[in-house]
């Protein structure tokens, strides 16, 4: 099913966004592959929980119960 | 669907034309497929890199759909956002079909409103509908149409949901009746400039407030359209427009857009609550309430303080660094390692004062951790709740009063900002000087949200006074940078867009997905950096720099902060971040080697400190190794500057 666009929610402004399209370490010269991206609406830094590996572990955890997360379309 | 034969209709040349506009990847593309089927050419746009589709509409007799790349502002800042303000200017339209994402309203409806200005036939298919409803948004397109003056249609690119009105939407594509009202200067202009701009395909007014904002494509076109002498006539009329406004002309044209989106926002997102406020959506009005929202606001921080600083900082910090750590795990580590490793040397570096294990790892997971995990979880739940945009609302009334106003600002102010991030888009300011004005900002007053929140922890551990103190001293501060940057520089600042998403409840896993997410994030990045400090510590002590690095440091650290001695090296760590002075002067307070004023002064003099070692980096890169330098050199002593004088001023109200 397309429309998966794993979108995210900036939580400062409500703004929606591709957090792949605005990542916070392309500017980072200290490492690579963080989980930060910056909302190129305000400039607040959000956090993109597809980019971390204990994010989705915690969330395999809880994956039984339904609730609605901007990033629970991966399936 | 019914038009199962329709075989391919020959494209014709100067029929219909209808153009698809708006932002980038709200479903333009998905949709024009939609409308034309297969029979699409793809070419270049004339004189152009930018590739633009071109199909016959399969539902509507003689129709040609254009697929513009898109649009992000008016004027275009790239190639292809220029490419559709060309269409618009240059090409024969029937009508404008804009497609817009309704998770993102507002930003919606100012493009619709611009397309409203120049007066062609206009449709809007409000998209993503899905997701906008899965988020609690539900904006009413009939109510939108009828406010606008235009068709408007519900659509979902990807299901197909919709599109039944939308074709029907197109096919009835109106002129809007929306007109704005302007500033009277800008009105006198446009009323002495349109007579002197040649026939457009786009209203006289709308072109002549695009040129009046800068934009390239209407200067251009006026080039090569307008008699010279028209051309300095309205050359003539913008420079005097532009000594009677003391902003630039783009920003006072974009603030009446912005009011007039803001309200008919409202009015769309209102009537889908028709059936009677909610506790929440009382609640939410509440929270943005000038009045009202303020004692909540302070419930909400004291709720941060009490969880982060009491709970975190300290009962959490004292069962696990006095606890465990202190007396269980490293008396055994210590008297381990002095067993296996007998040099004194290596031993040292493991467990000795400055030791990898007995200060890095026992601050990193005994002092940051507790601070941090109740830091993020706390930032989650209310990140959940939809607060923050309405802390955002709520505050912005305070800065604005100050002249400070939008959504650059905004997010730095709440000290949530991304620096290393921002300092990059420093770069598309204009003028040196207010490139590098705009990065010692974010330098002296912007720490990340992580940083922020272990500061404010280990503060909150000492005492709610401390934390007030150093709560108003850095606001001080950041309203007085803020202010200064207002007036240096005018007009750089767009204003505060914002999406309010409906009040709820956090639901539990989300808040631990996300928690997880940043835990990961700082540990990656804090905890190597704090043991390459204590490395460095170590180092230092070893090679017997220590001593005289901190008698070197007594007159600031003792004369002027009043600070013990030894404060030198918990500031030597807040050179690498912040957040690890806060914790090397936590360890030093919980130990009885700081007063209460100690804490404060120092901890405000850190936050003050240059944010973190990346940005300093980024600086370097972005800005010169001669212009990081100067600004560490600003910085520095404005951050000493603050905390002496705090100390004295506190000291007069009797604090010792
Ligand atoms: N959920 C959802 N996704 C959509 C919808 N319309 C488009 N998308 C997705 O949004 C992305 C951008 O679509 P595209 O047509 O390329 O946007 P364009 O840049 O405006 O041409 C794609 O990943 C689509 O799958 C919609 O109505 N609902
Ligand atoms: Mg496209
Ligand atoms: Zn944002």
């Amino acid at each position: 099913m397309p429309g998966e666009d794993g979108f995210i929610t900036c939580a400062v402004c409500g703004f929606s966004f591709d957090p792949s399209a605005h990542e916070g370490c392309r500017a980072c010269p200290l490492h690579s592959g963080c989980v930060t991206a910056c909302c190129p609406n305000c400039g607040a830094t959000n956090i993109n929980p597809r980019r971390s590996g204990l994010a989705r572990l915690v969330e395999r955890l809880f994956a039984r119960k339904t609730y609605e997360t901007p990033f629970d379309e991966e399936r | 669907m019914t038009h199962c034969h329709s075989s391919a209709p020959s494209v014709p040349l100067n029929g219909g034309r209808i153009a698809l506009v708006g932002n980038p990847n709200v479903g333009k593309s998905i949709l024009f497929h939609r409308l034309t089927g297969q029979y699409v050419t793809v070419s270049n746009y004339p004189g152009t890199t930018v590739e633009v589709a071109q199909g016959a509409a399969r539902a509507i007799a003689g129709a040609v759909v254009i697929d513009t790349p898109g649009i992000v502002a008016f004027p275009p800042r790239s190639e292809d956002e220029a490419v559709t303000a060309r269409v618009l200017l240059r090409d024969p339209l029937q009508s404008v079909l804009q497609v817009g994402d309704a998770k993102n309203l507002r930003r919606t409806l100012h493009l619709t409103v611009q397309l409203a200005e120049m007066r062609v036939p206009q449709a809007l298919a409000l998209n993503m509908m899905d997701e906008a409803r899965a988020r609690g948004l539900n904006p009413d397109c009939s109510r939108l149409a009828g406010l606008l003056g235009i068709p408007v249609a519900c659509t979902v690119a990807t299901s197909g949901a919709g599109m039944d009105s939308l074709i029907d939407a197109v096919k009835h594509a109106a002129i809007s009746k929306v007109v704005l009202a302007y500033p009277p200067a800008i009105e006198e202009f446009l009323a002495s400039a349109e007579p002197l701009l040649p026939e457009a395909r786009i209203s006289a007014r709308a072109l002549g407030l695009l040129w009046l904002a800068g934009d390239q494509q209407a200067d251009a076109w006026l080039r090569e359209k307008a008699p010279v002498e028209n051309l300095s006539q309205l050359e003539a009329l913008r420079a005097a427009l532009t000594g009677r406004l003391e902003e630039p002309a783009y920003l006072v044209i974009q603030r009446v857009r912005e009011a007039f989106v803001n309200r008919l926002a409202a009015e769309v997102m209102d009537v889908s609550r028709a059936a009677g406020p909610t506790f929440g959506m009382r609640l939410g009005h509440l929270t943005t309430h000038p009045v009202w929202g303020v004692p909540i606001l302070a419930a909400i921080l004291y709720g941060l303080y009490w969880f982060i600083g009491v709970f975190g900082a300290g009962t959490l910090v004292g069962l696990l660094e006095n606890g465990l750590f202190g007396r269980v795990i490293n008396p055994w580590v210590v008297e381990q390692v002095q067993r296996l490793i007998p040099l004194r040397f290596f031993s040292d570096l493991l467990v000795g004062e400055y030791g990898l294990w007995t200060m890095g790892a026992t601050y990193a997971f005994a002092l940051l951790l507790p601070v941090v995990i109740t830091f993020f979880l706390a930032f989650g739940a209310l990140e959940d709740s939809g607060y923050l945009p309405r802390m955002a609302v709520l505050t912005n009334r305070l800065f604005s009063l100050i002249g400070l106003n939008g959504q650059a600002v905004l997010p730095m102010v709440l000290g949530l900002g991304c620096v290393t991030m921002a300092t990059m888009t420093t770069r598309i300011l204009n003028s040196r000087r207010e490139r590098l004005l705009v990065t010692i900002l974010l330098a002296l007053a912007v720490p990340c949200s992580a940083q922020l929140g272990v500061v404010m922890g280990m503060l909150a551990g000492v005492s709610f006074g401390a934390a007030l103190i150093w709560g108003g001293v850095i606001l001080a501060v950041l309203l007085l940078v803020g202010w200064l940057s207002a007036r240096l520089m005018p007009g750089k600042r767009a204003p505060l867009v914002v999406e309010l998403p409906p009040l709820r409840l956090p639901v539990a896993g989300n808040v631990l997905v996300k928690t997880a997410a940043r835990l990961e994030w700082y540990i990656k990045e804090a905890v190597p950096l704090f043991m390459a400090g204590t490395l460095l510590l170590f180092v230092l002590d070893k090679l017997n720099l220590l001593p005289g690095l901190i008698h070197a440091t007594e007159p600031v650290i003792t004369g002027w902060l009043g600070l013990p001695p030894q404060a030198a090296s918990a500031f030597l760590l807040g050179l690498i971040r912040r957040d690890f002075a806060a914790t090397g002067l936590f360890h030093m307070q919980s130990h009885g080697l700081l007063s209460p004023l100690q804490v404060v002064v120092s901890i405000v003099t850190i936050t003050l400190f240059i944010p973190c070692i990346a940005s300093i980096f980024m600086i370097v890169k972005e800005r010169g190794l001669r212009m990081a330098a100067g600004m560490v050199v600003f910085i520095f002593p404005f951050a000493l500057l603050v905390g002496g004088l705090l100390m004295r001023v506190l000291r007069l109200f009797g604090w010792s």
